[in-house]
């Protein structure tokens, strides 16, 4: 299991959500999707654009005065204010939250963006995706930080990866043994170093739906006899 | 976090971000100065020689529009010193004529003389484009920090690492 060897803070919601919105671009990437950054790069060529009519309007005022520059400067200020204006719309009202924008080799297009409220550490993300053929579709995933932060605050990846691949459809496609069938399980398996974690949702289920364990799905490490024997552990 | 920095597009983002605060801040003072019309359109008193009026410290807000009538005797005026760059806040106590060619004569109201050894060398009297504003508001004793700050030059370095510092490693 990908473990972080960096540790965040879990009391700060900042750290909580700005470590998870780097893990998305870091696991799509990984699968293959193609990031397109024409979000990001708008916002830094506004906002450079402005920097720059302002170092502008600096370097003659300090070169040649007040008097004779007042009438460039008077316009510069108007359009850094312009500018400025239309940055401010655009990281509010374009951008919104959005953590991630990328296109698979199939040419169908995912959207991500996150949010969090302030004082609950659940993680609210909102995934659009369009698919071959035009279906454009939705789907909203609402998951506490816990999930995949320990307790000390390393970033575990296999749960987070696991949430991205079961709640969308085209990152499960792309990345099939991390999605994970059924309800998903906030109690932990205390047992079972021994045991990796599918083996662990996997006997979960097995225990609530008293299915057997060849039923079930997703469980790549699913033995035939080891049911009773698991249900005794638990 | 600091990994987060290996991005070079974030990077660039949060260098922004500490970009736009200091030309926020510099557009905000230059859009003043357009407005007001004056190369300085807040100033900090410096020497006491218009007491009991404004001490040491005090911020005076200019304005160097003549809209409603020109600069008459007792407007307390903001001038520098033809070649210094130093501003003198001092009060108009005799105009000789009218219009933007009227001589204009200042004395600070703590001074026992009035200005004529202040001016240049030649520089009898004021005239009005030497004037940077007349002072319409004031808040005692804020500016004292920038007194400070060209006191010891040094802390103007110190506070501008310290802003820089706190804005790229913070992301909120």
């Amino acid at each position: 299991m990908a473990v972080s060897t960096e540790k965040i803070s879990v009391h700060s919601m900042a750290d909580l959500k700005n470590t998870s919105d780097d893990a998305i671009p870091a696991y799509l990437n990984s699968l293959k999707f193609t990031q397109s950054h024409t979000l990001s790069d708008t916002r830094l060529a506004l906002g450079y654009s402005a920097f720059v009519i302002c170092a502008a309007t600096f370097y003659w005022d300090y070169k040649l005065g007040f008097e004779s520059t007042k009438h460039y400067t008077t316009i510069a200020v108007a359009l850094y204010a312009l500018l400025n204006g239309i940055l401010t719309y655009w990281i509010w009202g374009v951008e919104r939250g959005s953590v991630y924008i990328g296109t698979n080799k199939a040419g169908e297009r995912i959207e991500v963006s996150s949010k969090t409220e302030k004082y609950t550490p659940i993680y609210n993300l909102s995934v659009t995706t369009v698919r071959k053929g035009g279906k454009r579709e939705t789907v909203s995933i609402k998951k506490p930080f816990n999930a995949w932060f320990d307790k000390a605050g390393h970033f575990v990846a296999l749960p987070f990866q696991q949430m991205l691949a079961s709640g969308v459809k085209v990152v499960g496609e792309a990345d099939p043994t991390k999605v994970v069938e059924g309800k998903k399980k906030v109690a932990k398996v205390e047992d079972g170093e021994t045991q990796s974690m599918d083996e662990k949702w996997a006997s979960l289920l097995a225990e609530s739906s008293g299915v057997s364990l060849d039923d079930v799905a997703a469980s790549p490490a699913a033995t035939p006899g080891g049911r009773k024997k698991r249900g005794k552990k638990a | 976090m600091l990994s987060a920095l290996q991005n070079p597009r974030q990077a660039a983002a949060q260098i922004l971000n500490f970009g736009l605060i200091l030309s926020t801040a510099f557009m905000m003072w230059k859009g003043l100065s357009v407005i007001a019309d004056s190369p300085s359109p807040i100033v900090v008193v410096l020497s006491g020689s218009m007491e009991p009026a404004f001490q040491r410290g005090d911020l005076l807000f200019l304005w160097n529009r003549n809209w409603f009538e020109e600069t008459k005797v007792g407007e307390i005026v903001v001038y520098n010193v033809k070649g210094k760059d130093i501003p003198i806040v001092h009060r108009v106590v005799r105009k000789f004529g009218v219009g933007d060619e009227a001589k204009l004569l200042t004395k600070g109201d703590n001074n026992v003389a009035d200005d004529t050894e202040l001016y240049a060398r030649g520089q009898d009297y004021l005239e009005r484009k030497d004037i940077i504003g007349s002072v319409v508001a004031y808040i005692p004793f804020v500016g004292y920090v920038t007194i400070l700050l060209s006191e010891h030059p040094w802390l103007k370095t110190v506070m501008l690492g310290i802003m820089g510092l706190v804005v790229v490693l913070q992301r909120e």
